[in-house]
């Protein structure tokens, strides 16, 4: 009895030694609810699956919930094996000869993007294949000199939705983090030449060589212009610069250069959670949450004075306010916006359980 | 008269795409393949040549008509294009024309056919049904565009409806041949609003399909028209007459 005493003792020490860790940043009463959150919006998540496997025969939609289970730092339950096993069988089914893996005739560096970062986290080697091929579809699509541009364009780096077409922010930062999660080779080409379209996305005319560098740190969408639903023009704004600074990162940036701090200062001056920062609109929001989930992961500093003078812990505001909108189904809709698809909860949500598992870790 | 006409065709496109900014070098090749196909598509109709006197010539002028102005689509990408326009891009962009300038042109016969019947000069009559359908085009072809507002607002309670809208674009059309993601290419992502929602674009082979029946309705119309009337006219429309 005293052994078993003496080991379930031992055995709560070391499952409490990383909450400890991140108890540092994050309030313990938080911190459980998120948890609790995550385990509500798993379960909604998993009742979302249809029998093929898939979440609306989507592989964007099939690859994030996926993502979401077996990130949860809970682990992953015996009970989920067969959920996962038929989550990761739709993805592999939907692979295509050219190494992409999507279902539909647009979208492919995208849903082969968050396809393959979702089966690496499987750590099932019988997806090898699939993901070194999209790997190589992914490189495949980045702007370069196989497409007749050179450094001095524009363009040049970059990686749009598929295809021939411009490149952008958010696709290319969503390609480097799977290249990311599966370990991608760090020698190749491929980060340099991003790191280029990166350093052309932000406002800071001092690493930006192009005209319509503005110099207040954030990032744009596309060179010279940003999506109309965010009023086009230039300016920078949240869900991008959140996603420039953790691509930054992703290409090996030193978390004290001048251009991550630039784009940190960007985030923390313009904080807030209540729309999308810079755009005045909730469109994206939930994108966004989930960005900058990633961002304080990444950069790692719990505390920051935004441009009004107040001190903020962006993990715990950020978890209790997903906590907040959460529906009682565990699940999470934007309400406010359907632009690109968060008015479905099946993406709102596994975008919202990935922001807080990354809060969690 | 066709060679004429196709002169003419070809002097009319060279500046209309440099108006529409087709010549500009920032312009991906599959969005050039669009461009280039999208523009002769509306003016290939304001230069039908007209309908022949038999319906066996007008189906040939429609067929001729149709390739011809393919064909300088074809040419103006060889060589606007340059290296990043192969053949095997060309074909399908230029087969998808085509298709809809078939359609265009027969339905321009019709027309004609129908103001000469209600007596209207036959240059006239011509003028007015390439002008008509090239019109019709233009509002068919920029659904996504002038539809995308409201079918945006009605997309949660009729998911059908964005489908729709570019389903039924022969813009739509040119862009799946054409290889390019319409609602993502540079000038569509900053000018309509249709991106940022799901949606579909329907496949090469339905589309095919759409438009044989409808040519195959075209062709078949006048058939239908005159059997229910228990006539044989020595010139038959290729539309009913409606009258």
């Amino acid at each position: 009895m005293t052994k078993r005493l003496f080991l379930a003792l031992l055995t709560g020490l070391v499952l409490a030694t990383p909450a400890a860790r991140a108890a540092d940043d994050m309030n313990a009463q938080t911190r459980a609810k998120a948890q609790q959150a995550v385990d509500a919006g798993l379960k909604y998540l998993k009742s979302q699956q249809a029998p093929n496997g898939s979440v609306f025969n989507s592989v964007g939609l099939t690859a994030l919930s996926l993502r979401a289970i077996l990130e949860n730092p809970r682990g992953v339950s015996d009970a989920d094996k067969a959920a996962i096993e038929r989550y990761a069988a739709f993805i592999a089914s939907k692979a295509n000869p050219d190494g992409s893996i999507v279902e539909i005739k647009h979208d492919e560096s995208y849903n082969t993007a968050v396809a393959i970062t979702a089966l690496a986290l499987t750590k099932d080697p019988k997806y090898a294949p699939l993901i070194a091929s999209g790997q190589k579809y992914i490189t495949k699509q980045q702007v370069g000199e196989d497409r007749g541009f050179m450094p001095v364009d524009n363009w040049y780096g970059g990686l749009g939705y598929g295809g021939d077409e411009r490149p952008d922010m958010s696709n290319l930062y969503i390609a480097l983090e799977s290249l990311r999660a599966t370990s991608f080779d760090p020698k190749d080409p491929v980060w340099q030449k991003a790191l280029i379209f990166v350093n052309r996305m932000q406002n800071r005319s001092e690493s930006n060589d192009q005209k319509y560098a503005g110099n207040d740190g954030g990032f744009l969408y596309s060179p010279a212009y940003n999506p109309p639903e965010y009023g086009g023009g230039t300016k920078s704004y949240g869900t991008v610069t959140a996603a420039g600074l953790i691509s930054l990162l992703y290409v090996g940036v030193d978390k004290s250069d001048p251009r991550v701090q630039a784009a940190y200062k960007w985030l923390t001056a313009n904080y807030t959670l209540d729309s999308n920062p810079g755009t005045n609109t909730k469109g994206g929001l939930f994108y966004f949450y989930n960005a900058l989930a990633k961002v304080t992961y990444a950069y790692g500093q719990p505390e920051f004075v935004d441009g009004r003078g107040q001190r903020h812990n962006w993990r715990n505001e950020l978890a209790e306010r997903l906590i907040l909108l959460q529906n009682p189904d565990g699940s999470w809709i934007n309400k406010d916006s359907g632009l690109w698809w968060e008015d479905k909860p099946q993406l709102a949500t596994a975008w919202s359980v990935i922001a807080l598992e990354y809060m969690l870790k | 008269m066709i060679a004429t006409r196709w002169a003419a065709l070809a002097v009319a496109t060279v500046p209309t795409l440099v108006a529409f900014g087709a010549t500009g070098t920032n312009l991906e090749p599959s969005a050039l393949r669009l461009a280039i196909t999208a523009i002769v598509a509306l003016l290939a109709p304001l230069f039908w040549p007209g309908s022949g006197a038999t319906p066996a010539r007008t189906a040939l002028r429609v067929v001729g008509w149709s390739l011809a102005a393919a064909s300088l689509a074809a040419i103006v990408l060889r060589f606007a294009g340059g290296h990043s326009q192969p053949f095997a891009r060309i074909l399908p962009a230029c087969a998808m024309l085509v298709l809809i300038l078939l359609v265009t042109h027969a339905l321009a016969a019709g027309l004609e056919r129908r103001w000469r019947g209600k007596g209207i000069d036959t240059e006239k009559s011509r003028e007015m049904a390439g002008r008509g359908v090239a019109i019709v085009l233009a509002l068919v072809g920029s659904v996504p565009l002038w539809l995308g507002p409201v079918a945006e607002l009605l997309a949660s309670r009729l998911p059908w409806i964005v489908d729709a809208a570019l389903g039924v674009s022969p813009l739509t059309h040119l862009a799946v041949a054409s290889g390019n993601d319409l609602l993502r290419n540079a000038w569509f992502y900053q000018h309509a609003n249709l991106a940022a929602v799901q949606f579909s674009y329907p496949g090469v082979a339905e589309i095919t399909l759409s438009y044989a029946t409808v040519a195959l309705t075209l062709a078949l119309i006048p058939v239908a028209s005159r059997r229910l009337r228990g006539t044989f006219e020595p010139d038959p429309p290729i539309l009913p007459t409606m009258e």
